[in-house]
């Protein structure tokens, strides 16, 4: 039984509720139940702060932390580096190093929305993998994954949590070069992980939640 | 090195209606810098400011409002007041104040009593920790963010006065509070 304040928002979703411009996200909700059922967690999310999902997670007595990959990536890395999007390891290690440095199993939960599909694949790999070093056992992981790689669906998402199931998503000023991930890439990606759920959504987009 | 102005010169603020000229504020901007004992700021909210041209290091400690439009490197106490860097601004270290307005560029961690807004444009990587934080969507923000229960923000002075007269009671009676002290580490034991 939880006597916390919830923050706005966060009452569940009931049938063909759905805010305006919102989507149901199965995935959100997996993860808000365990949100609900815990206190006091650290949670990353890697989209970017904004306000909505600052109030959300923070409205639940939770910690935030918060970075942005994609302006990371984009201010670590060279243009040259970008361009050609083949990274050294060296440079790849020191990038994960200086983002996401946290001891092991120190963090709680992870949003990484659709940020990993916008990296060079060797460079999403060891970021997941060190995602995983960092995440507590059973911690969920929030991943989603375009289903094509041309096309105005192919552009990063801004994704904002209105409530404990809804996610509002808008894509982002700037276009990106996609890696193509199918349903059995992804399962190869999140490999490391207890248990990894699909839920399929509109447009394809498909949400996953990887178990730690 | 410091300049003062009025808050509502800050170009954020909504703008004011302008003051009506007197025969004093005709008279011209005055040379010194050195307060005189016939102004009277009682009921003028200024703030200090560190202009833009300015690179201050050390650590700041103060009772008023301050603007950042140059560099400081060291932290910011200002408990009671508000600590806003400008678009201009650069801030290396960490701030205590009961507001933190950013509009430019901070490296460290920031506490707010109150309110903490990190503005459109705003970069800022460290913690934060305040009752009401508020980021505006194309800041760029690295770091933690908690919030401080409104009870607990305002059961934190409370305490700290508690502590602060258990103190003075223990410089009026030392003897007495030290042995007290001993008996109640040796229940813990």
């Amino acid at each position: 039984m939880s006597s916390r304040p919830q923050p706005p928002g966060s009452g569940a979703p009931t049938g063909s509720e759905v805010s305006p411009g919102g989507r149901r996200s199965y995935a959100l909700e997996s993860l808000s139940h365990r949100l609900d059922s815990l206190e006091g967690l650290q949670i990353l999310d890697l989209g970017g702060i904004n306000q909505s999902n600052l109030d959300y997670i923070t409205g639940m007595g939770h910690r935030l932390y918060s970075e942005d990959l994609l302006r990371a990536y984009d201010s670590f890395f060279t243009l040259e580096e970008i361009q050609s999007r083949r990274l050294e390891d060296d440079r790849i290690e020191a990038f994960v190093n200086e983002t996401l440095d946290f001891p092991d199993q120190s963090t709680d939960g992870a949003l990484l929305w659709d940020t990993l599909q916008f990296l060079p694949p060797a460079l999403s790999q060891a970021v997941l993998d060190r995602v995983f070093r960092i995440l507590a056992p059973d911690s969920l992981v929030l991943a989603l994954f375009h289903p094509e790689t041309v096309g105005p669906a192919a552009a990063p998402y801004q994704c904002r949590i209105l409530n404990r199931g809804q996610l509002l998503v808008a894509p982002r000023p700037a276009r990106r070069p996609i890696e193509p991930f199918s349903t059995r890439s992804i399962e190869r990606f999140f490999r490391r992980f207890q248990t990894v759920k699909f839920f399929l959504t509109r447009e394809n987009l498909q949400e996953v939640i990887a178990r730690r | 090195m410091w300049n003062r102005r009025k808050e509502d010169d800050f170009q954020t603020r909504p703008a004011q209606p302008a003051a009506p000229m007197t025969e004093s504020t005709r008279e011209g901007i005055p040379m010194s810098t050195i307060p005189t004992r016939q102004t009277d700021y009682s009921n003028v909210r200024a703030a200090a400011v560190v202009g833009k041209s300015l690179v201050l290091k050390g650590r700041i400690e103060g009772k008023e409002d301050l603007v950042v439009d140059g560099r400081l490197e060291g932290d910011v106490d200002l408990p009671e007041h508000r600590l806003t860097i400008g678009p201009t601004g650069h801030l290396q270290g960490g701030v205590r104040a009961r507001e933190i307005v950013i509009h430019g560029t901070v490296q460290g961690n920031l506490e707010a009593s109150e309110r903490v807004e990190i503005k459109k444009n705003a970069r800022v990587i460290g913690d934060l920790k305040a009752q009401r934080p508020v980021i505006e969507d194309e800041a760029y923000f690295k770091g933690n963010v908690e919030t401080i229960r409104p009870d607990a923000a305002k059961s934190a002075p409370k305490a700290q006065a508690a502590a602060a007269a258990a103190a003075s009671a223990a410089e009026a009676q030392p003897s007495l509070l030290a042995s007290e002290g001993g008996k109640a580490e040796s229940r813990k034991g």
